[in-house]
């Protein structure tokens, strides 16, 4: 097939696609890590293909159905794949990726921070040990020398009360069907 | 409410920190299943998180290291462009009859001779590819299936498929029972005589219709709705639109895809549809049980079964499903008469066995858009086989592999 993508262009994809694609796949499987390492087979996979697919037509369709698929794959070998929980998310029976396409505005990030900032401070740091370190309820536990239920009690208190404060910012059209 | 007010929220939160154990994600799943209210609070929930979620993604992840992270993984990094794809073309046939040492016939000189009239079995050595269906080898460059040692056969198939994206098989029945749906608008209807059909849709999809499909649609299909009624095998390549999903009705079970390319067969006798994808994604479901859909995971077959309203997924086993529009074929050690049968269906032919001992027989071989003639030419030069063309079809004759 004539113009496979080349170093240069699968670098560029790369760079453009990895976060976005990185955020389509933690909906599915909720876990920073298995979705970076989710999106890395899949450019892998897709370097190993390139000589088979258009990359003027079929390489994002491409990218964001092997996400998809291996997210899938993922939540059943982990048995956590609930179809109504996915129903609800928009998750399924399909999901578009262009949805994700987009992150966050800016005005939607200061509003984020400003109320993480004010959060009571077990809480934030809870918070923040979970969402940026990405460490589960168990190791921060650990971290802190609190107990697990503790911990749950922070995370559950800290999402509530930005629900709470982002309510009118968040992009509405989240239909539930 | 549980007596506990934050218990629900506690468990949204778990779920949503990927903490949730499969009990709880059930338990979660009917609490939301059962109160409208608790479905918009977890959404909220939700919202919430996916856009915190988002910003932290946006802030943390850093696409050059993570870049450096994918280099070393790259196979042949330093070889610039040019992939591993030559495509090879022609075949290989080895015959694996009787299980003994050293068995394996080579396909050569020319045995069987298939008595079509004014035609001769062609040349071992000098196939010609295009000899096949010509009005489908037109269309495309041919695609050959070769086999690898590494890989199973039919992987290879898939691969090769992936090259128009995504696909699947479908059995739609039964169609007429649709009709009514549509009764409203002016249904617009194709149908393919005696060989294949190839037609765009007002939306730009592309379809191909196997001999004697049919398709339906209405008038203002591709305005406000993309639906349309098979009966038949067709091949469809749907254009991409997230709006206007593209939908196969039959009966009360349904085929869903925003923009992919799938085989569908469709037959209108037993009531139950089967699509099997190789790559791409596709939704099934039954009418008024959407919730209920599922999706299908590449190289799975999901049978709808309407009568109780059953999806069963199961992996697909015949690499040969769509060898009814690519005519490439490919043959792993099977029994003969099962591939007869296959033979049988893709060229519509009525080929039989004179004597049941040559059921047993195997063969490992592929076929690449190959007349009928060819493919029997190999089997009979394989396998040792005459084989006789009478009114009623072909007959295979020969002493049987033990």
């Amino acid at each position: 097939m004539p113009n496979a993508l080349d170093k240069t262009e699968f670098e560029r994809l790369f760079k453009n696609e990895f976060k976005g694609l990185v955020l389509f796949s933690i909906q599915y499987v909720k876990d920073y890590e298995a979705a970076r390492e989710i999106v890395q087979e899949a450019f892998i996979g897709l370097w190993d293909k390139r000589s088979q697919i258009d990359p003027a037509r079929q390489v994002k369709s491409y990218l964001s159905t092997t996400v998809r698929n291996r997210s899938l794959n993922y939540l059943r070998d982990n048995r956590k794949f609930d179809t109504r929980l996915l129903t609800q998310e928009n998750l399924f029976p399909l999901a578009s990726y262009e949805q994700t396409d987009n992150l966050v505005v800016k005005e939607l990030q200061d509003k984020i921070h400003e109320a993480v900032s004010e959060l009571p401070e077990r809480c934030r740091e809870v918070f923040l040990l979970s969402r940026n370190e990405h460490l589960k309820y168990q190791a921060i536990a650990d971290k802190l020398q609190i107990s697990v239920k503790t911990v749950e009690t922070q995370m559950s208190k800290a999402l509530q009360h930005l629900r709470i404060r982002l309510k009118d910012y968040l992009p509405s059209g989240y239909p539930s069907t | 409410m549980n007596t506990n007010d934050t218990y629900y929220t506690d468990l949204i939160t778990r779920y949503l920190s990927g903490e949730a154990l499969p009990e709880e994600i059930s338990e979660l799943s009917s609490w939301i299943g059962s109160n409208p209210e608790h479905a918009t609070l977890f959404s909220e929930f939700r919202k919430t998180w996916e856009s915190i979620t988002a910003d932290q993604v946006e802030q943390q992840l850093d696409p050059s290291k993570e870049w450096e992270v994918l280099l070393p993984k790259l196979k042949g990094i330093g070889a610039q462009g040019t992939g591993p794809g030559a495509q090879g073309q022609g075949h290989r046939a080895q015959g694996t009859g009787p299980k003994q040492e050293g068995s394996g016939h080579r396909a050569q000189g020319s045995g069987l001779r298939a008595k079509a009239p004014g035609q001769k079995a062609p040349d071992i050595e000098s196939w010609d590819p295009a000899s096949g269906i010509r009005h489908l080898a037109s269309e495309k460059e041919p695609k050959v299936i070769q086999m690898e040692s590494n890989r199973l056969p039919w992987q290879v198939v898939m691969i090769r498929a992936s090259l128009i994206a995504a696909i699947a098989l479908v059995l739609l029945i039964p169609a007429w029972m649709t009709y009514h749906y549509f009764s409203a608008t002016d249904m617009v209807r194709l149908t393919a005589s005696g060989e294949v059909l190839e037609a765009v849709l007002p939306d730009g999809t592309t379809i191909s219709l196997n001999a004697y499909a049919s398709i339906s649609y209405p008038e203002n299909y591709g305005i406000n709705n993309r639906e349309v009624i098979l009966n038949g095998q067709g091949y469809f390549e749907v254009n991409r639109d997230s709006l206007l999903p593209f939908v196969i009705t039959c009966g009360s079970s349904k085929l869903e895809v925003l923009g992919t390319s799938f085989f569908v067969d469709a037959e209108q006798a037993a009531g139950n549809m089967e699509v099997v994808l190789v790559d791409g994604s596709v939704a099934v479901y039954f009418e008024d049980a959407r919730s209920t859909g599922k999706t299908i995971i590449p190289g799975e077959k999901a049978k709808l079964i309407q009568t109780d309203q059953r999806i069963i997924i199961s992996p697909n086993e015949d690499p040969n499903f769509m060898a009814w529009k690519t005519h490439n074929l490919i043959f792993l050690d099977d029994r003969l008469d099962m591939i007869l049968t296959t033979l049988n269906k893709i060229y519509q032919s009525n080929i039989t066995l004179a004597n049941e001992n040559l059921a047993d027989c195997r063969l490992t071989a592929t076929f690449s858009q190959q007349s009928l003639e060819s493919v029997l030419s190999v089997i009979g030069v394989t396998l040792d086989l005459q084989s006789e063309t009478t009114p009623s079809g072909i007959i295979l004759y020969g002493k049987g592999c033990n």
